[in-house]
């Protein structure tokens, strides 16, 4: 047995043996180290060449989504430009709960206010009255029409100690919300109270084709007395007008013909409600606004943008305001 | 064949490696494992430098197991590339024309005890090839089992199976010589 098995080993072994390489060979090390450090060198070329193209990537997409316009990404408001909702610190922020009691910290230190708070103007005025940069505001444009509503754009008391401003895109699916809920409620709450004054502001957003359009008929509208009949119903329908700014026809079921035909008329050929849209723009940017819906609170002469639009938090703001 | 060199721990567990020493150590012997079973010397030598790119690329190996990975590497990747010129040639002798008389030099090869032997080992077990392979490099029954990580006590009788199994196979194939 003990010698099976030494047979088997040395049988084995002498088979095995005859694998061995040739006698005169040398594997060549040096050679084959060179080859593996130029293949280590390559490889490292080759990693930083795919970052360096990973990087120029990256930063060619982060330009373009900087530069492009964008799609209404933010939870609670469209901005003005992508990187508002990026980084939205940029925009003043709102006051918080716990600061009511002193409501306009950032506003102290701006400049003084733009306008008189509780002074109502006519409509077509009461954007031209505020010191706009443009020169081209209708301060001495008679409205077009001798009939048209007054002040169609504001409502509640001219002696309510705080004013609202509400900076809005019809085109705006936060500004629709907005309007349809929390605005509602501050109506109830404030301004049919006599506490808060309203003042719509149209601020359209350029990314948003027909906001500008929408605007003009709305303003038209209320011109012929139509206003809060035309907001309401261009809110509704956003989702419908949105995609090919066919408006007129969402205001066939609230206008009688013959006031839409005139509405129309004015659309297309009154420059006028432009340059209110226009003077609303530009107070605006002179309030920093970035986004809608925006809230513009003003009081004792201060003006404080209010960018939440969180009901119970505006309500608790304007409450400390009026228990000074 | 050259006198076995013990494998050396070149790199210790908690020092960084050093490549080239590593390299240096045990390229030789690498090359001269992977060219029993690889007909070209310069496929050998290509294998082997594959086997340390793979080494330099592998982390988790770079420790005081270093040289047992290298081994176990690289007899795996020789008979990888046994298995798969073993295949190449059934499927292109299936594809081939019918062939007549084979000539001196196809006669030669096919008798050749070398090309005999590999085609066996190719057949065997992986694992048993890989025993009788670096038993036969010269490596020591520790040096086996700390390649293969297998028990070193259990490492004399597996290597017996594996040669009575090679034996067995190589009769049946080829008769007994």
């Amino acid at each position: 047995m003990e010698n099976d098995n030494r047979e088997e080993i040395r049988w084995t072994e002498e088979r095995l043996g005859s694998l061995d390489p040739p006698a005169a060979w040398e594997p060549d090390g040096p050679r084959a180290l060179l080859r593996l450090r130029a293949r280590r060198a390559w490889r490292r070329r080759a990693i930083g060449a795919c970052c360096g193209a990973a990087g120029v990537i990256a930063a060619c997409l982060a330009l373009m989504a900087l530069s492009a316009p964008q799609a209404c990404a933010t939870p609670a408001s469209c901005a003005v430009h992508f990187w508002d909702e990026v980084f939205p610190n940029r925009a003043p922020q709102p006051p918080m709960a716990g600061q009511a009691a002193s409501p306009a910290p950032a506003a102290a230190a701006r400049p003084a206010p733009l306008r008189a708070p509780a002074r109502i103007a006519p409509a077509s005025q009461s954007a031209a009255a505020s010191p706009a940069p443009r020169p081209s505001a209708p301060n001495a444009t008679p409205p077009p029409q001798p009939t048209a509503p007054a002040n169609f754009r504001e409502s509640g008391s001219p002696s309510a100690p705080i004013s609202v401003e509400i900076y809005s895109d019809y085109q705006c699916p936060y500004c629709a919300v907005f309007y349809r809920d929390t605005q509602a409620r501050l109506a109830d709450d404030f301004v049919n109270t006599g506490k808060v004054r309203l003042v719509h502001r149209d601020f359209p957003l350029p990314r948003h084709r027909y906001a500008r359009l929408a605007a003009r008929f709305a303003n038209a509208a209320g011109r012929l007395g139509y206003y809060d009949a035309a907001v309401r119903r261009i809110f509704e329908t956003q989702a419908a007008w949105r995609e090919n700014g066919d408006i007129a026809a969402q205001l066939t079921a609230i206008l009688p013909p013959g006031v839409l035909q005139q509405v129309r008329q004015m659309v297309e050929q009154d420059a006028s409600l432009d340059e209110s849209v226009d003077a609303d723009l530009a107070l605006g940017a002179a309030d920093a606004i970035r986004g809608t819906p925006s809230l513009l609170v003003v009081f004792q002469g201060k003006r404080q943008v209010f960018a939440a639009s969180n009901y119970d938090l505006l309500k608790g703001y304007l409450n400390a305001l009026l228990s000074q | 064949m050259d006198a076995p060199q013990p494998i050396a721990v070149i790199v210790p567990a908690a020092e960084p490696l050093d490549f080239e020493s590593v390299f240096h150590a045990h390229y030789g012997r690498i090359a001269r494992l992977i060219a029993r079973l690889v007909r070209d010397t310069a496929r050998a030598e290509d294998l082997a430098a594959e086997v340390f790119w793979k080494f330099w690329r592998t982390p988790r190996a770079h420790g005081a197991q270093a040289d047992g990975w290298l081994y176990r590497t690289a007899v795996r990747t020789s008979l990888n590339d046994l298995r798969a010129a073993t295949r190449r040639a059934r499927y292109e002798s299936l594809t081939d024309p019918p062939p007549g008389e084979p000539t001196p030099e196809q006669a030669h090869a096919a008798s050749e005890e070398r090309e005999q032997v590999r085609r066996v080992l190719a057949g065997l077990d992986p694992r048993q090839a890989e025993l009788l392979l670096l038993r036969s490099s010269g490596l020591s029954y520790n040096e086996v089992a700390a390649a293969l990580e297998l028990n070193p006590a259990s490492v004399g009788t597996l290597i017996a199976r594996a040669q009575q199994a090679f034996r067995k196979e190589y009769i049946r194939q080829y008769g007994e010589r």
